[in-house]
């Protein structure tokens, strides 16, 4: 399995999956989402969303399916994976231990 | 839905980027949409068209960024660990060969030929591998007919061998069709599985029909192995099938009754039943039946860590350069190249078994793995007969025996599960336009 470093690099990647543990979504959906749920801090250029979830499916942490919409057109959904769970997982203990050393690191003189 | 040609511009830029031409429609719809709904979205907040178009691609960023991004995820990939664990066999394998020469078990013409097929193979194998795979599946039942067409004309014109039939008979060259055969059929299979929609009695019956009919015609040219391995090949592909696992099993009884219908016609010919379970004990017969076994089991001990060296000659054992090319292998090179031998075919199943889970096309997995059963039961099936572990057949060591014809499928074989893997990431999007 081979995963595009410099975009799994930053936590694009783990914001995203903790989105679509929720629900299956689309990338506008999602990028609003994101947004919203982070109080407008996260709002990348949209575009940059597109590679990172191609990657993600191509790891096969993500997996996605064709559904229609209202109109002609069709929107791609997003759904977390077995294995995707899995990934989360991990980056999650992963950024909670980082989290807590910057979190020493910072306070510690002060408190 | 309404088109701005500064959109259009936008997403064509993007897919200017990426060279893989089968994923720009379901990224350039992709994109459509993104941007249908935030324009939809700035209109909503009282702005204008203009506006609303130039705030979206403003938001979106740069076409060339993503688009390279994108090109990055949707590289085709070739597999070089594959690559390269095939040239180590292939590179054994003339060595082997060039040993016998040396030894005088194999003439010049021959060693040629087999040079020959080998840059014929490595051009088949890279021309497969830069084709995409999917257009064979149109004319896999084509391919069907003409492999059975072809197979029941070598069964007519061909003359017995050791009391099997061998060669098809093309006046300028003969060659053995029947071996050849498994391989097309799993391939010609793969497809009419994928296809199937596995929802009726009727896709029951006609997977019955094209397991049978080859299955006839290699019972009635008695050539058991190459039987079992289509079976074996057709279990794959049926057990990754979409079919009801009721019909499965159903399939499974019925393949296991012919089989001890096949075992028990066996036992009307004691010699034959003996010939076969020889191998359990070959030296309570042997200069008779288990001749072979032991001359093997013998020129393996005999050749410790090293070997007997480049050109050893093993006049003692029969067929060094196809049934039985590991024994000599290991009689000549050692115990170490017969283990690295091993060791490369075990290392390259795991890797294929590890790729495959990757594959989301149904024909390319379906394919993937019936070749890889036909590849590499003979594979080891030859290399556990060469140390006296399972009964004796006719079976060649892929890849190192003798064998122009076959050598060069079986580097189609490996070019078309190359060719799987390469387009593996950009079939995700193809498919589910």
């Amino acid at each position: 399995m081979r995963i595009n470093k410099e975009l799994m690099k930053g936590s694009t990647a783990i914001l995203v999956l903790t989105m679509l543990e929720k629900k299956a979504m689309y990338g506008y959906e999602l990028i609003k989402e994101l947004e919203r749920n982070s109080n407008g801090v996260f709002s990348l250029k949209e575009g940059t969303l597109y590679p990172i979830l191609h990657t993600l499916e191509a790891a096969g942490i993500v997996q996605s399916y064709w559904q229609e919409a209202e109109g002609e057109r069709k929107r791609k959904y997003y759904q977390i994976t077995e294995a995707g769970m899995g990934h989360l997982k991990d980056k999650k203990e992963e950024w909670v231990s980082f989290r807590t050393a910057v979190d020493r690191l910072l306070w510690e003189g002060q408190s | 839905m309404k088109r701005h040609p500064q959109i259009d511009e936008y997403i064509r830029q993007v897919c200017s980027q990426i060279k893989s031409k089968e994923v720009h429609e379901a990224i350039s719809q992709e994109l459509e949409g993104h941007f249908a709904d935030r324009i939809a979205d700035y209109q909503s907040e009282g702005m204008s068209e203009k506006d609303a178009v130039d705030r979206a691609i403003l938001q979106m960023g740069d076409s060339h960024l993503i688009g390279k991004q994108l090109h990055q995820t949707h590289k085709p990939r070739i597999e070089w660990s594959l690559v390269g664990m095939v040239a180590a066999l292939v590179g054994i394998g003339l060595l082997t060969l060039y040993s016998l020469l040396d030894s005088q078990s194999l003439v010049d013409s021959q060693f040629q030929r087999q040079i020959l097929s080998v840059v014929l193979g490595a051009a088949v194998l890279a021309g497969i591998l830069f084709a995409d795979y999917r257009k064979l599946l149109p004319y896999c039942k084509q391919l069907y007919m003409t492999t059975l067409l072809v197979m029941l004309i070598s069964l007519m014109t061909s003359e017995q061998v050791n009391g099997s039939l061998q060669y098809l008979d093309l006046g300028l060259f003969r060659f053995d069709f029947l071996s050849l055969s498994p391989i097309l059929l799993v391939l010609s299979v793969a497809g009419l599985f994928s296809q199937w929609r596995w929802e009726s009695w009727r896709d029951f019956s006609k997977a019955l029909v094209v397991v049978l009919v080859p299955l006839l015609i290699y019972m009635s040219a008695s050539r058991m192995f190459i039987g079992l391995l289509y079976v074996i090949g057709f279990g794959v592909l049926l057990f990754s099938s979409q079919m009801r696992r009721m019909y499965k099993w159903s399939f499974v009884g019925l393949i296991m009754a012919l089989f001890l219908a096949a075992i028990g016609l066996l036992f009307a010919k004691p010699y034959a039943i003996s010939r076969l379970l020889i191998f359990l004990d070959p030296y309570k017969d042997p200069l008779g039946a288990g001749y072979q076994t032991v001359q093997s089991m013998e020129a393996i001990r005999s050749a410790g860590w090293w070997g007997h060296g480049f050109g050893a000659q093993l006049a003692e054992l029969p067929v060094t350069e196809s049934d039985f090319v590991f024994a000599y292998l290991v009689y000549s090179f050692g115990w170490i190249v017969g283990g690295a031998v091993l060791l490369i075919g075990i290392l390259l199943l795991y890797r294929i078994q590890r790729a495959m889970g990757q594959v989301k096309d149904r024909f390319g997995s379906l394919l993937i793995r019936g070749l890889m059963a036909v590849f590499f039961v003979p594979f080891f099936w030859s290399i556990l007969m060469a140390l006296g572990i399972v009964p004796i057949f006719s079976v060649s060591l892929p890849f190192i025996s003798y064998g122009g014809t076959q050598f060069v499928l079986q580097m189609a074989v490996f070019g078309i599960i190359l060719s799987v893997y390469r387009r593996k990431d950009i079939t995700v999007l193809a498919a589910s336009r």
